[in-house]
Order: structure tokens, then C-alpha cells, then sequence
């Protein structure tokens, strides 16, 4: 079993992302819920010209497109892989998105709000990717004239986002407090705190390999770093909730628990045919195990990433066009197959 | 129906293929749809969200009727002066029109803006170079007038060493100025 010592750079094992979103408006144009298409077009092709700007001034490559020039594969794809949100894909509006080439940083044009800056950063690293948000919203509005007011902060289309405009989230993998059925209890005791813990997609979606989003809820009083600084705390208490869970369900599960394991690995790295939701299941406990020492792989693996790439439409987009279930199911199990290590 | 590919599963899906004009219906079972169709079942339902909208709007309806009999708000229709978007319409769809609407329906959102997110001032990041009613203020006050403010706060916290600096200073000010004039 792993010792306490031993878990010290483990957040990671846990938090697998932290994310900064920043919803800004521009004063010239009426919100996005209630502009017309003209608008929304001049809108897409004023902030456009950003892209160039801030790889300049960041010094690495940033791209830019329209949603429309987006086929439904693409829009999937990027859905799964968080560069997009629902709202941007399914807007039937001119709309655009700019990106860096990393894909750490997005900016989405003309979706709930004229803009929306979003940063991403590995592991429990939120001050890392307010930074980065920050330093883009700097470059953005020597360019662009925002909504802003003295008493109400930066101005947004729902009172929700209002102030700040900032919603600061963590990506958390809970496997332990998942099965112990805690996961109710937790949203109950974060609420208290002003914070929120969401599906793996956000909003309104379940969980897929016990993911969830742990995010703030609040965005006007309080300021930026206080904001960043509260959440870090509750982010760090939960950690320590899975981490004892952990420990207490090794202890008296052992074996069964390698067992488990084990077979996750077994079907993976044998099946022929696999849905999504059964994979990220199979890959969650397949984490558990080698976050834990119960199974080593003979080569490093992210299974993080591994779990993006198997998504519906990530596949699709590997194989380049768009198939049916069964096909995305054979093809999932083979790409499985190839990708896991074996076992030492 | 019975699926009319492996003729076993009940159908659930109606296919229909238009090519070259010539329109052909299939009624197949989920699983023969996912594997001769492009037809996906697992398709994930992005749209389908947990609607925020509705929920904000009964929270922000709910501040409103209270406020009826209370205040008795005439019946007339608020509407935001740029955007013209009404106020109940922001109320049902949870949704701003413009960034006017904040000056439009002031007296209207600072209470509900407490209610949601606990505050009803910013106190975070500000666009650069912005300046506040405050900053304004202050930076059209004479070196003169800044002192004696200082100096009234000194007074007041019984911080009369501090407070007598400030006359002096005001004092050696005043005394140059008359000076120069003179």
C-alpha cells in the first residue's frame, strides 16, 4: 500500500485539470441572446483579428475558425475534448473560436457572451491558469471595449456571471467516494461553501469514470483570487476525503479490489468490442489500480488522455468519417487494444 | 414491426433513404440502424442541459411577486431604454439583452443580485486605466483639499499628532500660495 510520503506529488492522481473561464461582453453590441445575425457576424470578425495578436504577444501559435465551417464530427470531437462548450456547437449563428495550438487556452466568440476566454492547466494548478486567462483578457481588451460597470464589475448576459465573470473548476477523479455513495452528501457540504460539483461535461451531464467538475458559484463580491484561493481549499479537502476513503477500501478490500483490477485490464486489453461508457468505467478502476500499486504497466500511461481519445466522436474523427455504433464500438476496442502496455 | 434487416428485433427506427428522387423506408431495430446506418443511438444529447434559464427565472419571479403588494409596483411595463427588451422578459428567460439593462432595471436588480450571489459589488479585476466615480474624485482635488481631509480623519480618530502635521502642511501650502500671488 502507498504511504503517505509516498502520495505527496499524487494530487494529480486526483485532480486531473484545472480550468478558468472568463465570460466578457463588448460595449457595442446588444448580448448575444438578442443580437441578430448581422451582428453577431460583425462581432465574430472584430474579435477574429485577435488571433494573430495574442500569438504574438504570447509567442506561440494561436488558430482561429468559424463554427460553421465545423462539420458535426469536428464540433464532437472538440465537445469531448472540453474546447468547445454545448452552447458554441449547437448556436445557429455566426460564432467562432480561436485556440492555441496546445489547446490550453480557447476563446469562444458569440457564445452566452461575446467572448469567453478559457484556460486549461494540468493537475491542481488554478493560479497557473487564471494567470494565462488573465494575461489574455489583458491583451483582449487593449483591443476591444468591454461592458464594465463601477458597482456590477465586468457585465454579463445572465446575473449569474456577473462581476467577475470567472468560474474556476477542477476536474476530479473520485473513484472512492464515488462507490462509498458520498458523492450526494459532498454536493450538499460543497453548496455550503459556494461551490458546485458537476458531470464530467458540465451542466446538466452525468459522470463518465467518475469524473466530476467541482467549480464556484459565485462570481460577484468576492474577488478573483479569493475566488481561486476558497475553491483551492475545498478542492484540497475533498482530495483528502478520497485519499482516506482510499486507504480505508484498500484495507479491507485488498484483494478484491486487485481482482477488479485485474479484470478491468483483461477486458481491455482483450475485448473486440466496447461501448464508451463501459470503457471509461473499466478505465477508471484500471487508474485506480495503478495509481495504487495493485498492477504496473510496462510503460507510462495517461489514462486521462486515453479516455478523451475514446469518446464517440474522437473516434470518428480518428477514423474520418462518421459510422454507426457498432463500427465506433469494434474500432474503440481495437485502438484499446494497441494503446495499453503490458502488464509487468 | 419487425426489424425488415435480420427480421428478429422489433423496429424502432424508421430509416428513410432519398436517392436520385427514389424514396425508400426501412423500419429497422436499433442495432441493425448503428451498423448499415449512419443513424447513431448513442448519439450523446448535448442539448439536452438542465435548463439554468428556468430555474433563474422562477428564482427572479419569485423576488418580483414578493415585491408587489410590498412596493405596489403600478402595473406598467418596465423595458430596458437601449436594447428595449421588457423586464419580465428577462425575468422568464434569465437573460439580459444589453449591458444598459443593468443601468435600465438598477432599481430592480440590485436585490436580486444580493439574493443570487450573495453581493451586489464587484470587487475584483477592472479593465485597465478604468477609473471609479471615486478615483475621479479624488484626482480632482487640490493637494490642498487632500489634506484637509486627512486631516478631518485624523481629528476624528483622535489622532491629533498626525492632525496637527496636516495643518502645518495645509498651513505652508496656503502661505506659498499667497506668496506666488502676491
Amino acid at each position: 500500500m502507498l504511504k503517505w510520503y509516498e502520495e505527496k506529488e499524487a494530487n494529480n492522481d486526483i485532480v486531473i485539470s484545472s480550468r478558468i473561464r472568463l465570460a466578457r461582453n463588448l460595449d457595442k453590441y446588444p448580448f448575444s441572446s438578442i443580437m441578430d445575425e448581422k451582428e453577431a457576424k460583425e462581432l465574430v470578425e472584430e474579435v477574429k483579428p485577435l488571433t494573430q495578436v495574442i500569438a504574438e504577444k504570447e509567442d506561440k501559435p494561436y488558430y482561429s475558425c468559424n463554427i460553421n465551417t465545423l462539420s458535426d464530427m469536428d464540433k464532437t470531437a472538440m465537445l469531448e475534448r472540453h474546447i468547445l462548450s454545448p452552447d458554441l456547437a449547437n448556436k445557429n449563428q455566426p460564432a467562432g473560436i480561436i485556440i492555441s495550438e496546445d489547446e490550453s487556452v480557447s476563446i469562444m466568440i458569440n457564445e452566452e457572451d461575446h467572448i469567453r476566454i478559457q484556460s486549461i492547466a494540468a493537475g491542481l494548478n488554478l493560479t497557473k491558469a487564471y494567470e494565462m486567462a488573465n494575461r489574455i483578457d489583458d491583451i483582449t481588451n487593449e483591443e476591444l471595449n468591454y461592458a464594465f460597470d463601477k458597482k456590477y464589475g465586468y457585465l454579463t448576459s445572465c446575473p449569474t456571471n456577473v462581476g467577475t465573470g470567472m468560474r474556476a473548476s477542477c476536474m476530479m477523479y473520485l473513484p472512492a467516494l464515488t462507490s462509498a455513495k458520498m458523492i450526494p452528501k459532498l454536493i450538499e457540504e460543497l453548496a455550503k461553501f459556494g461551490a458546485t460539483i458537476r458531470g464530467t461535461y458540465g451542466e446538466g451531464t452525468k459522470s463518465l469514470g467518475t469524473i466530476y467538475q467541482i467549480s464556484n458559484q459565485k462570481t460577484l463580491g468576492a474577488s478573483e483570487l479569493e475566488i481561486i484561493d476558497n475553491l483551492n481549499r475545498l478542492v484540497l479537502q475533498v482530495i483528502r476525503h478520497e485519499h482516506k476513503r482510499r486507504e480505508y477500501v484498500l484495507s479491507i478490500n485488498h484483494d478484491e479490489l486487485e481482482e477488479q483490477v485485474y479484470r478491468a485490464y483483461g477486458i481491455l486489453k482483450y475485448s473486440r468490442q466496447i461501448s464508451s461508457e463501459d470503457a471509461m468505467t473499466l478505465l477508471s478502476q484500471l487508474k485506480f489500480g495503478t495509481d495504487y500499486k495493485l498492477l504496473y504497466l510496462k510503460k507510462d500511461l495517461n489514462i486521462h488522455q486515453l479516455m478523451m481519445e475514446i469518446q464517440p466522436g474522437s473516434i470518428q474523427w480518428k477514423i474520418g468519417k462518421t459510422v454507426g455504433r457498432s463500427t465506433r464500438n469494434k474500432m474503440r476496442a481495437e485502438f484499446i487494444r494497441k494503446t495499453l502496455p503490458e502488464i509487468k | 414491426m419487425i426489424c425488415s434487416k435480420c427480421n428478429q428485433k422489433e423496429a424502432n427506427v424508421l430509416y428513410t433513404e432519398i436517392i436520385n428522387g427514389k424514396k425508400k423506408e426501412q423500419h429497422l431495430c436499433e442495432e441493425c440502424a448503428s451498423k448499415f446506418t449512419s443513424f447513431q443511438m448513442e448519439n450523446p444529447d448535448w442539448s439536452n442541459e438542465f435548463n439554468l434559464g428556468e430555474l433563474l427565472s422562477s428564482l427572479l419571479t419569485n423576488y418580483y411577486k414578493e415585491d408587489l403588494p410590498k412596493k405596489n409596483i403600478s402595473s406598467k411595463v418596465f423595458s430596458c431604454k437601449k436594447c428595449k427588451i421588457s423586464y419580465e422578459e428577462v425575468m422568464r428567460t434569465g437573460r439580459f439583452g444589453c449591458a444598459e439593462c443593468y443601468t435600465s432595471f438598477y432599481n430592480e436588480i440590485g436585490r436580486m443580485l444580493k439574493g443570487l450571489q450573495g453581493s451586489d459589488i464587484h470587487s475584483g479585476k477592472r479593465p485597465e486605466g478604468y477609473k471609479s466615480i471615486a478615483d475621479n474624485l479624488l484626482e480632482e482635488l487640490s493637494d490642498i483639499e487632500r489634506l484637509e481631509i486627512k486631516l478631518k480623519d485624523a481629528v476624528q480618530d483622535e489622532r491629533f499628532e498626525e492632525a496637527a502635521g496636516y495643518r502645518d502642511e495645509i498651513l505652508k501650502l496656503k502661505k506659498g500660495a499667497t506668496n506666488n500671488n502676491a
